[in-house]
């Protein structure tokens, strides 16, 4: 039984409640879709009516434009930042997991992926730009691919080392007494069982690099490394009239997302908490 | 494993695929982690200048100290921060329990709201600034429209010295209140029902039920919620750096937006990282603090 689904007032109000939230969460979301859809002259006149055009998703994909560029980009560090996260990710939180290291050893692995993640990750970006600069990969995807990897990979690590904690040891042992090599059994046998924190790793990494702003923005200083965001957050500060392309950029960086949210909110629910919450 | 080849040992082990494992990750957190934390702290102390197309670091010793102590600028986004983050975190405590207790028990509306509300936590923060400051901006803003239709006085709201604060305060929490209700959301499934039905025979009021026995069993998870928030609070840079970049005057200046431009418009490496060493030591600090508290929270209430 419901918490007081007897009284009246005790059932219309937590409707009343969830209705509000889903408004107050739509209605800013759907306002910035909403004028996409429109000429600047109706963007500035917020009281006018205009019949929706497709002008701003046009002029953003023609083929001069920077955008197309800058999309691109957004796509290729985005994948490559994943494949490298999951890899990595996978094969250290198995070793971390599965095999006896000296207690101090696992510890400082362990104690630094938490501190990471206390570090503002302005911090880091002189030292980034020196190092990005030596090898000539300042301003490129390389650069950045290498950076968000190197940034996201604590999270991969501490949440599929708690899969792989949580797989029993016997179907390793088991698997190897079958002459699996190490190899093998890792690839074959606990790769597979670990598939629902790569999903959440996969999700979650793809999701955070897609949004990545902060390096992009320091790390590049031309559309051939810089990123969507970055494109998006140049039209708001350019003091030229850019709000059509603004608003269609935006729609364009947020619909992905609210298309994962629809269909894999189980997974993304369990990153956003950390893996705290298996939704 | 290699049983006949136990000449190279490592960590105590004879060299095999479980060193492999753990090769990649430790070449990443040593280039691109420990060496950048290396250069953050020598950088501390030195004082860098551009010359000849390179920067050189001279060591400065607690120079870059000083110059903090005497920084009006850092003080204020220090001050910011603080307030920043104390109001988002209890502003996201609040409306996201209230929003977990309703949703059990809402029926009507629960399947639509478990998905929609997460979306914030998740679109990009760069389009959540394209967002705001569509309803934000002065001239054309959807809330100051509203305003006026309604016969009610506009604000300037992100160009205002009172309001841009408050109005920062308050993107930030549509923006993450979705994380804290996950959390309250998962929390208070995991509470007994029994305990309700008991009290409910008791003849508690609904009230006293959720003081008495809701929000005591809640607050293990609000806590990790809280120090989660705490942690990426401090971090708190996209959505600032977009509607207002630290203005109008300092008046939304965080820590992160002034060690960015410190580091970038400046190129004062050195102080840069001055100020982040200082912010790390305040989030450990703060962390420690907050850690103590609870535990002591928790001997007292056993």
């Amino acid at each position: 039984m419901k918490p007081g689904s007897n009284l009246k007032a005790n059932t219309l109000l937590p409707e009343i409640g969830m209705l509000v939230a889903i408004v107050l969460t739509l209605l800013p979301i759907a306002w910035v879709l909403w004028n996409s859809f429109h000429y600047v002259r109706n963007i500035i006149n917020p009281g006018s009516w205009a019949a929706p055009t497709l002008f701003n998703y046009q002029e953003l994909f023609t083929a001069n434009s920077r955008f197309v560029q800058l999309f691109g980009n957004s796509l290729g560090l985005v994948f490559f930042t994943t494949v490298l996260c999951v890899g990595i990710g996978l094969l250290a939180a198995y070793g971390l997991s599965k095999f006896r290291w000296p207690r101090a050893f696992t510890a400082a692995v362990l104690g630094l992926v938490v501190f990471i993640q206390l570090v503002p990750p302005v911090a880091l970006v002189p030292a980034y730009y020196v190092i990005l600069n030596n090898f000539y990969l300042y301003d490129s995807i390389t650069g950045l691919i290498l950076v968000n990897t190197a940034l996201n990979l604590p999270f991969a690590v501490l949440l599929l080392k708690v899969y792989f904690d949580s797989i029993p040891e016997d179907l390793r042992e088991a698997a190897l007494v079958d002459g699996c090599k190490q190899f093998t059994a890792f690839r074959k046998v606990m790769v597979p069982l670990a598939a629902p924190g790569i999903a959440v790793v996969t999700i979650l990494v793809a999701i955070l690099t897609w949004n990545e702003f902060l390096m992009a923005l320091s790390l590049t200083s031309t559309p051939n490394a810089q990123t969507i965001t970055v494109g998006i957050g140049s039209y708001v500060q350019e003091h030229s009239v850019r709000y059509g392309d603004m608003t269609a950029a935006a729609s364009i960086a947020s619909i992905p997302l609210i298309i994962l949210a629809v269909f894999a909110h189980r997974y993304i629910v369990m990153g956003l908490t950390g893996g705290a919450i298996k939704g | 494993m290699g049983s006949k080849r136990k000449r190279f040992r490592f960590l105590g082990r004879p060299l095999g695929f479980e060193h492999w494992t753990l090769l990649p990750l430790l070449l990443f957190f040593l280039a691109l982690v420990l060496y950048p934390m290396f250069e953050l702290v020598r950088l501390a102390f030195s004082t860098v200048t551009l010359s000849e197309g390179g920067f050189v670091s001279e060591f400065s010793g607690p120079d870059n100290f000083y110059t903090m102590l005497r920084d009006e600028i850092f003080r204020i986004s220090l001050l910011n921060t603080v307030v920043f983050v104390v109001a988002t975190v209890t502003l996201q405590l609040i409306l996201g329990t209230l929003l977990a207790v309703l949703m059990e028990r809402a029926r009507f509306f629960v399947a639509l709201a478990r998905n929609i509300l997460v979306w914030p936590a998740i679109i990009t923060p760069v389009a959540i600034s394209v967002i705001w400051w569509l309803i934000l901006n002065i001239e054309f803003g959807l809330l100051n429209y509203v305003l006026d239709v309604l016969g009610l006085p506009q604000q300037a709201w992100l160009a205002s010295t009172t309001w841009a604060l408050p109005t920062i305060i308050a993107v930030d929490v549509w923006h993450w209140t979705p994380v804290v209700f996950l959390f309250a959301l998962a929390g208070l499934a995991n509470i007994d029902r029994t305990l309700y039905e008991a009290a409910r025979v008791d003849g508690a009021s609904e009230w006293r039920v959720f003081w008495t026995i809701t929000l005591p069993l809640l607050v293990p998870t609000l806590a990790v919620a809280a120090a989660t928030r705490i942690i990426l609070g401090f971090k708190v840079f996209d959505e600032i750096y977009i509607l207002t970049d630290g203005g109008p005057g300092r008046s939304t200046e965080m820590i992160s937006t002034y060690i960015q431009e410190v580091f970038v418009q400046r190129t004062e490496f050195g102080y840069g990282a001055f100020l982040s060493i200082t912010v790390v030591a305040i989030v450990i600090g703060l962390l420690a603090v907050y850690g103590l508290f609870l535990y002591f929270l928790r001997r007292v209430n056993t």
